[in-house]
């Protein structure tokens, strides 16, 4: 019987194995090409134009667009806002979530209650958790300041104040998303080899050099791939920045995702927030190059 | 019918006027016929006006469209409410303004006296604006009312997708008798209403939009029992404005607030109305022969923004992140004694349950002397998408006529305090006694100034670079002149690209 079967795949004709690679090749292909080729070449064609759907105007624009943008202070400004954003949001989420993760990893009586509770801002969609922060932080009546008010300390502009705000913003975020490190670098932490430790343990480490030259290093897989995915995702939010500060006050929270958003829907410039947008998906995809390599060489590793 | 306006529409408009000044033909006549001649809104009001306050003859004064549900039509050309009983209707209104409110409660009614199943959707203004455009530019539009914000009226209407209404507001056998067109201020139908495709213009022969669901000016809340206790007198001009911003601030009071967060608001309520009542003009030039620029840099401008630095130390500490929404909350809180703002806020401060209801009162917007006291036209309206089919247009306006009509407003006024489109709904005696701010709010609503910008796409970008400018130079990260520099810098760019100036 198997033979036959060994037989039969055997007589089949390369034709017809092609005609099957196809068929089933074929629904994945077409999704690609309809939700992120089709998408990203349309959105590439519209930043060569210049496009405002309310002045009805659609005329090819060549590289203006880009060369625009270039000369937009608030595109730099948008630029730098991101990168501030991403990287300190990124940095803070790292080390507080990995730091979570070890002392969850004490397994303390009730930590996983506490746990539940961490992880519960990311179930949040990110809009409501700027309007919500928004309320907490409002001046008059937000909860922070009044408590800052009782102690008989100072009551920030949290949002209103220009040198504050994009620390706000970032603080907010990081709030949203630390549990997300945090339960990547856990989960990484309860599949790490026991045996490691046993052994530095006998080898007499102290706890510092077991931390530092056994945990971290092999957490680091987990903690890149982490920092990696989040620095991603915070180089593109949006909703936060829409329903904590909209980008105020003047630029001085606006990302580019923001500024995208306000070119493209408030003042309906589309061939600009077009070229804005194609130049995050640039900035974007080296990111995930990055995360990809990375992901490459762990399977290498583990092989 | 262009022929007819072309040769005879002139003989044939004096000659309806004199008609109905000599009482030969009702007011009601005269609107029908005047539309279809293609007299402006503001002249068929003044007219009408002319005939003496109230409602058109037949009409009893402040009565309502008929809607009965067993009324049967009086003539085959007469209105029938439920010509179109077994229709769907889909509505598409703004979010977060109580505007959708009063019509939830009166779908169940509407199914019954007219037969009309609505089906209601809502969206935050940002997305209002683009499913606006979207649906209007769609083969065909999933809404058949649709809620269109006065500055989106220039792309909306301007690109020619919204039906035209003049026709059908004539029509008897369309619009219920009692329908007054001239009910509502010549201005705000020259805004969301008249519109002149050609030429870009508001104002016009040709109906577009009904004013509604809300409109509104700006007018001064102030805490009456704050300047009685001051001894300070309700600020006619700036400079007593500022004066007693000063004298009003004590301890737990701030003597005036503003809206100083980078929002559109700071510049259209507070910016604004002190520019063009310091003798400031907003736009030289026109877009037709692409010179249209905006004067920012004008010392009324400079002087505008400068007033609003000078107020912020007498402000709430926090002003420069106050929206719409902190603004409202500081005054009804107790926390300012003068607030420039929307009218239509005045609903949640003569609320019932508001702790300032009792002291506040309202005045027309301070101005320099010899300047009239005014502030910029707010508002919306309501149309129909060109790009339906001819049955969805007809059910659409049918229902249009009920939900701009005096009896609707006054319903969804009473129960939900937004401000009113109809000017016998802001003097109507009951809603005065429980919203005493109606009247100012109805005077503003008169003399209200058109945005100068406001019948070009780009208003929102225009207005929104300013505000950001503006709104860093009330933090104190610029001075005035130098970001009413950036402001001018970034609107002439914004004309430059949308072709308005060469």
């Amino acid at each position: 019987m198997e033979s036959a079967h060994a037989e039969g795949r055997i007589a089949r004709s390369p034709l017809h194995t092609r005609r099957d690679v196809v068929l089933l090749v074929a629904p994945a292909l077409a999704y690609l090409l309809a939700f992120s080729l089709f998408p990203l070449l349309y959105s590439l064609t519209i930043s060569f134009f210049r496009w405002d759907q309310v002045a009805s105007s659609f005329e090819f624009y060549g590289l203006g667009n880009f060369t625009d943008l270039a000369a937009d202070p608030v595109f730099r400004q948008a630029a730098v806002n991101s990168a501030l954003m991403t990287w300190l949001g990124v940095l803070i989420q790292v080390v507080v979530g990995t730091s979570l993760a070890l002392f969850f990893d004490l397994r303390l009586r009730g930590s996983w209650f506490v746990r539940g509770i961490l992880v519960l801002p990311m179930l949040l969609t990110p809009v409501v958790v700027g309007l919500m922060w928004r309320a907490l932080l409002n001046p008059d009546w937000g909860m922070i300041n009044w408590t800052l008010g009782q102690l008989g300390l100072p009551e920030p502009l949290w949002l209103g104040n220009p040198s504050l705000a994009l620390w706000t913003l970032t603080a907010v975020d990081s709030w949203q998303w630390t549990p997300f490190v945090m339960v990547v670098v856990f989960a990484r932490l309860q599949a790490l080899p026991r045996d490691v430790f046993e052994a530095s343990q006998v080898d007499g480490a102290s706890r510092l050099a077991t931390l530092t030259r056994i945990t971290l290093p092999l957490l680091a897989p987990a903690i890149v791939f982490a920092a990696i995915f989040r620095a991603i995702d915070a180089f593109r939010s949006f909703d936060v920045v829409f329903g904590l500060t909209y980008g105020g006050p003047g630029r001085f929270t606006t990302t580019m995702s923001f500024y995208t958003w306000e070119q493209g829907f408030s003042f309906t410039r589309y061939g600009y927030a077009s070229a804005l947008a194609y130049v995050m998906v640039v900035v974007a995809t080296i990111g995930l190059t990055v995360l990809f390599r990375f992901v490459r060489i762990r399977r290498e590793d583990a092989s | 019918m262009d022929q007819h306006r072309a040769h005879g529409g002139q003989d044939l408009a004096k000659q309806a006027i004199s008609d109905v000044l000599a009482g030969r033909i009702s007011r009601r006549a005269f609107i029908g016929r005047a539309t279809l001649l293609g007299l402006s809104g503001g002249t068929i009001a003044a007219v009408v006006a002319a005939c003496g306050g109230g409602t058109p003859s037949g009409s009893p004064a402040g009565s309502v469209a008929s809607f009965g549900p067993t009324t049967p039509p009086a003539s085959a050309a007469a209105f029938d409410p439920m010509k179109y009983a077994g229709e769907k209707v889909r509505i598409s209104i703004v979010d977060g303004e109580r505007d959708e409110a009063g019509l939830k409660d009166k779908i169940p009614e509407i199914k019954e006296k007219m037969g009309i199943d609505v089906e209601l959707s809502t969206a935050a203004l940002g997305a209002l604006l683009e499913q606006n455009n979207q649906n209007l530019r769609a083969p065909e539009s999933a809404f058949d009312i649709m809620h269109v914000l006065g500055f989106s009226v220039a792309g909306t209407v301007g690109a020619d997708l919204l039906q035209e209404l003049t026709p059908w507001v004539a029509d008897p056998a369309r619009t219920p008798d009692g329908y007054d067109l001239a009910d509502f201020p010549a201005g705000a139908l020259d805004y969301c209403g008249y519109f002149d495709i050609a030429t870009g213009a508001f104002g016009g022969d040709k109906l577009y939009l009904i004013p509604g669901i809300h409109s509104g000016s700006c007018i001064l809340f102030y805490r009456k029992d704050l300047l009685d206790a001051a001894g300070v007198a309700v600020p006619t001009n700036w400079e007593d404005y500022l004066a007693a911003a000063e004298k009003l601030t004590s301890g737990d009071v701030a003597g005036n607030s503003m809206i100083g967060a980078n929002d559109v608001s700071l510049f259209l309520v507070d910016w604004y109305t002190r520019f063009i009542t310091m003798g400031g003009t907003f736009t030289t030039g026109s877009k037709a022969d692409k010179t249209l620029q905006t004067n920012f840099t004008s010392a009324e401008s400079v002087r505008a923004l400068q007033h609003m630095i000078d107020c912020v130390p007498f402000a709430p500490s926090a002003v420069a992140s106050y929206g719409f929404t902190e603004g409202l909350d500081a005054f009804i809180s107790g926390k300012v004694a003068m607030m420039l703002f929307w009218s239509t806020i005045g609903g949640g401060i003569y609320a019932p349950d508001s702790p300032v209801a009792a002291t506040t009162e309202t005045a027309v917007m301070p101005a320099d002397a010899g300047q009239t006291p005014r502030a910029v036209r707010g508002g919306w309206g309501l149309g129909i998408p060109k790009n339906l089919p001819d049955k969805n247009k007809d059910v659409a306006w049918h229902l249009l006529t009920y939900l701009t009509s005096a009896e609707f407003e006054k319903y969804q006024v009473a129960t939900y305090q937004t401000d009113p489109n109809r000017s016998s709904t802001f003097t109507d005696p009951d809603l005065v006694e429980k919203l005493p701010y109606l009247p100012i709010a109805g005077e503003a609503a008169e003399s209200a100034q058109i945005l100068e910008v406001a019948n070009i796409p780009e208003t929102f970008a225009i207005v929104g670079e300013a505000a950001r400018e503006f709104n860093l130079a009330l933090v104190g990260t610029q001075d005035a002149a130098t970001a009413c520099q950036k402001a001018q810098d970034a609107s002439l760019a914004i004309l430059r690209t949308g072709g308005h100036l060469a």
